[in-house]
C-alpha cells in the first residue's frame, strides 16, 4: 500500500483482493482496460483574476490550476531569464485525510514532481520572459489545487498546471528612462511543446495506467514519467513495493506511446476555447 | 428619489444584488459540499463529519466543534497571495466558526468535530458572506443537524450611497462595509462586523436592505438543495423507464443485496455522483471509451461478459460510473428508489409546484 498519510485511505483486504482478482480477468472497477485513461475534460479562463486558470477533470478527479505573474529580480547565475515555481496545496477539500497546514511529504513530493515536467520539458522559454537582463524579469507562479482527489493526482496535477499555462496571457510592458511599466494590455505566452505525465500503478504483478483513489490504495507501487513530442523529460518512482528492470522498460516504451494519445486529446481540449 | 437613481460602477441600482449561483453535491470525496458564485466571486466549500476530532484536545466533551477554514487560493486576487494563512483568513475562519456553532446542534456528536473547508477560487468584495452562504448549503448537504440555513450579505457606503452587495472596486474605495449573516428561519444574527462611517440612518437603511437580501439568498439555497434531489428523482424516473424495456433485471437484484451487505457507505457518494458536472457527458464518455477498448483489447471485451462483474464494481466504486452508465442508472435505481420513498415522495406534490427558474 502506498503511504499518503498517517491517515491514508483505507480498503478492506476484500476490496484489494477483489480489485486483483479484476485484473486477472484483465478488468478494472469502472470497466477500464488495463491501460485506459479516464476521460479528459479541460475548462480554462475561469479566473478572470489570474493571468492562467485551468479546471481538468480526469474521470472525476479534479484539479484546479492558476497562474500569477509578477516581475523581480532574475537569479544572479541566470540574469536572462525569468523564473518559473509551480506549487501544489493537498487540503480537505481533495480528501477527507488530507490536513491543511504546513505542506506534508506528499504534497511536497506532488509539487516537486509537476514543477519539474513542466521545468524540464522547457515548454516555456525563460529567456523570453526576461524584461532587463540582470535587473528585471517575470516571476511566474503557477499554484495547483486538486479539488477533488480521485485518484492519479499526478497526471491530473501535471495537465492542470500545462493547461493553466498555455492559457496564460502575459502583460506587456514599457519603458521609460529605466522605469519600467506594465500595461494592461497582454500578450499570449509562447508554448514550445506540450508535455505529459503517465503514472503506471503496480498491484500485485499487474501494472494499471490512471488508477482511481482505491486502486491507488490496493498499490504497492507507482512511476511517473513525464514526455515530449520527442524526450522523457521527468521521471519518479513511489511507494514501497518495486519495479523489475524489464519491467520499467516496457512502461517507458507503453507509456511514450500513451502519451502521445493523451497529448491530442490536450490539444482538442484547449482549441475548443 | 436620488437614491434609486443612482447607478453604481457595474450598472447596478443601490439595492441590486450581483447574479448569485448556487450548486450543492460538486465534490465526490466530501461529505457535503457547496460552490457559490457571487458576481465574480467563486467559492468551494467541503464538509468533512462530524469525524474525531485532530488534536485531540482540542475536542469538547460536551459537543461537536465547527472547524471553518476560510482560505484564498493565490490566484483569486489581482496581486499574487501568498498561499500561507494571512491573519485576515484566520479572523474570518474564526467568526465563521462561531456563527455556524450557533445553528449546528452540536451536542449531537460530543468529542467530534465537524470540518469544513472554504476556498476562495475568485474574491471580489464580500467574500466572506459567499464564503458563509457555501458553507451553510454544504452542512446541509452533508445532512449535519442544524436548526436553520445561514445566508450572508455585505452592504456598504460606496459615494455616500448605501449600496447592497458591495463589489470589490466599491469596497475599497468605498466609506464603509458591513457584512451581516442572518437566518431568516430563526430571526438571529450570526455574524456581524462593520467598519466605515456610517450614521444611524445610513446603518438603518443598510441593516433592513440586507435583511431582505437575505431571505432572498435563503430561498436560492433551498433551491440549491431541492435541486439535487430533483436531478435524483429525474435519474430514477429515466431508468424506471429504461428499466420496463430491460428483460434481465433479475441478475441486479441478486447481485444487489450482497452490494448492500458488504459495503453500503458508497451509496452517499453515489447520490452526490448524479448531479456532478460530468453527468451530463455519459454518452461521449461512452463513446471514447468503447473505442480505445475496440482498438487495444478486443480479446477482452468480448470473452469476459458477466453481468455481475459490471453490477459489482459499479457499485463499490463512485468513480467512472461514466462509462458504464446504462448498467449503472438500472443498478442504482433500486437504492435509490428506496431514498425515494423515504425522502421524496412527501416532497414530490410540493415540487411540482416549485418553480425551477434560474437566475
Amino acid at each position: 500500500m502506498i503511504k499518503m498519510n498517517e491517515r491514508q485511505v483505507i480498503t478492506s483486504t476484500v476490496e484489494r483482493s477483489y480489485i486483483t482478482s479484476l485484473l486477472e480477468a484483465n478488468r478494472r472497477l469502472d470497466g477500464r482496460t488495463l491501460d485506459e485513461y479516464r476521460d479528459i475534460k479541460i475548462e480554462t479562463g475561469f479566473v478572470e483574476k489570474a493571468e492562467g486558470s485551468a479546471l481538468v477533470h480526469l474521470g472525476n478527479t479534479k484539479v484546479i490550476a492558476g497562474v500569477k505573474i509578477t516581475t523581480g529580480t532574475p537569479y544572479s547565475d541566470y540574469p536572462n531569464r525569468g523564473t518559473l515555481i509551480v506549487s501544489a496545496e493537498l487540503n480537505p477539500t481533495a480528501a477527507p485525510h488530507y490536513r491543511s497546514g504546513p505542506p506534508s511529504d506528499e504534497t511536497i513530493e506532488l509539487a516537486r514532481i509537476t514543477d519539474r515536467i513542466i521545468r524540464e520539458s522547457d515548454c516555456i522559454d525563460l529567456e523570453d520572459l526576461c524584461i532587463i537582463e540582470g535587473k528585471l524579469v517575470y516571476n511566474i507562479f503557477v499554484d495547483i489545487y486538486p479539488i477533488d482527489d480521485n485518484g492519479n493526482l499526478f497526471d491530473a496535477c501535471a495537465l492542470a498546471a500545462y493547461a493553466a499555462l498555455a492559457t496564460t496571457n502575459i502583460p506587456e510592458y514599457t519603458i521609460n528612462e529605466e522605469e519600467v511599466e506594465l500595461l494592461e494590455t497582454k500578450q499570449p505566452i509562447k508554448m514550445k511543446n506540450i508535455p505529459i505525465s503517465i503514472t503506471t500503478y503496480k498491484i500485485g504483478s499487474y501494472t494499471i495506467n490512471d488508477a482511481s483513489y482505491k486502486e491507488e490504495a490496493a498499490s504497492q507501487a507507482r512511476i511517473t514519467f513525464g514526455f515530449t513530442e520527442n524526450h522523457i523529460v521527468s521521471g519518479q518512482k513511489g511507494g514501497e513495493g518495486v519495479f523489475s528492470s524489464s519491467e520499467i522498460l516496457e512502461i517507458v516504451d507503453k507509456n511514450f506511446n500513451k502519451a502521445k494519445d493523451i497529448r491530442e486529446i490536450v490539444k482538442v481540449q484547449l482549441n475548443k476555447h | 428619489m436620488s437614491e434609486n437613481e443612482f447607478i453604481r460602477p457595474d450598472g447596478r441600482k443601490t439595492d441590486e444584488l450581483r447574479n448569485i449561483k448556487i450548486e450543492v453535491g460538486v465534490l465526490e470525496r466530501a461529505d457535503g459540499s457547496a460552490r457559490v458564485e457571487l458576481g465574480k466571486n467563486i467559492v468551494l466549500a467541503s464538509v468533512n463529519g462530524p469525524r474525531e476530532m485532530h488534536p485531540k484536545h482540542a475536542s469538547l466533551s460536551q459537543k461537536a466543534v465547527v472547524r471553518i477554514a476560510y482560505r484564498m487560493m493565490p490566484f483569486s486576487v489581482e496581486y499574487r497571495k501568498n498561499p500561507f494563512p494571512s491573519r485576515r483568513e484566520k479572523e474570518i475562519s474564526k467568526v465563521l466558526s462561531e456563527a455556524f456553532e450557533s445553528v449546528v446542534l452540536t451536542k449531537l456528536y460530543p468529542r467530534s468535530v465537524v470540518d469544513v473547508f472554504v476556498q476562495m477560487i475568485q474574491s471580489d468584495g464580500g467574500s466572506r458572506t459567499a464564503a458563509a452562504i457555501a458553507t451553510s448549503a454544504a452542512l446541509a448537504d452533508a445532512g449535519i443537524p442544524m436548526r436553520g440555513l445561514i445566508a450572508g450579505i455585505a452592504s456598504g457606503l460606496y459615494e455616500d450611497h448605501v449600496c447592497l452587495d458591495l463589489s470589490g472596486i466599491e469596497d475599497n474605495v468605498g466609506t464603509g462595509d458591513m457584512p451581516l449573516l442572518y437566518s431568516p428561519q430563526l430571526d438571529e444574527v450570526s455574524l456581524f462586523q462593520l467598519d466605515g462611517l456610517f450614521t444611524p440612518e445610513q446603518f438603518k437603511t443598510a441593516f433592513n436592505k440586507s435583511i431582505e437580501a437575505i431571505k432572498i439568498i435563503e430561498e436560492k439555497q433551498r433551491e440549491a438543495l431541492k435541486q439535487k434531489y430533483i436531478a435524483i428523482r429525474d435519474q430514477i424516473q429515466e431508468s424506471d423507464d429504461e428499466e420496463d424495456e430491460e428483460t434481465d433485471s433479475e441478475i441486479t437484484s441478486e447481485t444487489d443485496s450482497y452490494y448492500e451487505s458488504t459495503d453500503s457507505s458508497d451509496s452517499q457518494s453515489e447520490a452526490a455522483n448524479f448531479e456532478s458536472a460530468d453527468s451530463g457527458d455519459s454518452s461521449l464518455d461512452q463513446e471514447t471509451s468503447s473505442e480505445s477498448t475496440n482498438e487495444e483489447h478486443s480479446t477482452t471485451s468480448e470473452s469476459v461478459e458477466p453481468h455481475e462483474l459490471i453490477d459489482y464494481e459499479v457499485r463499490k466504486t463512485a468513480e467512472g460510473t461514466d462509462s458504464e452508465s446504462d448498467s449503472d442508472s438500472e443498478v442504482s435505481d433500486e437504492e435509490e428508489e428506496k431514498k425515494k420513498r423515504s425522502s421524496l415522495t412527501e416532497r414530490d406534490l410540493e415540487l411540482q409546484d416549485l418553480e425551477l427558474g434560474d437566475d
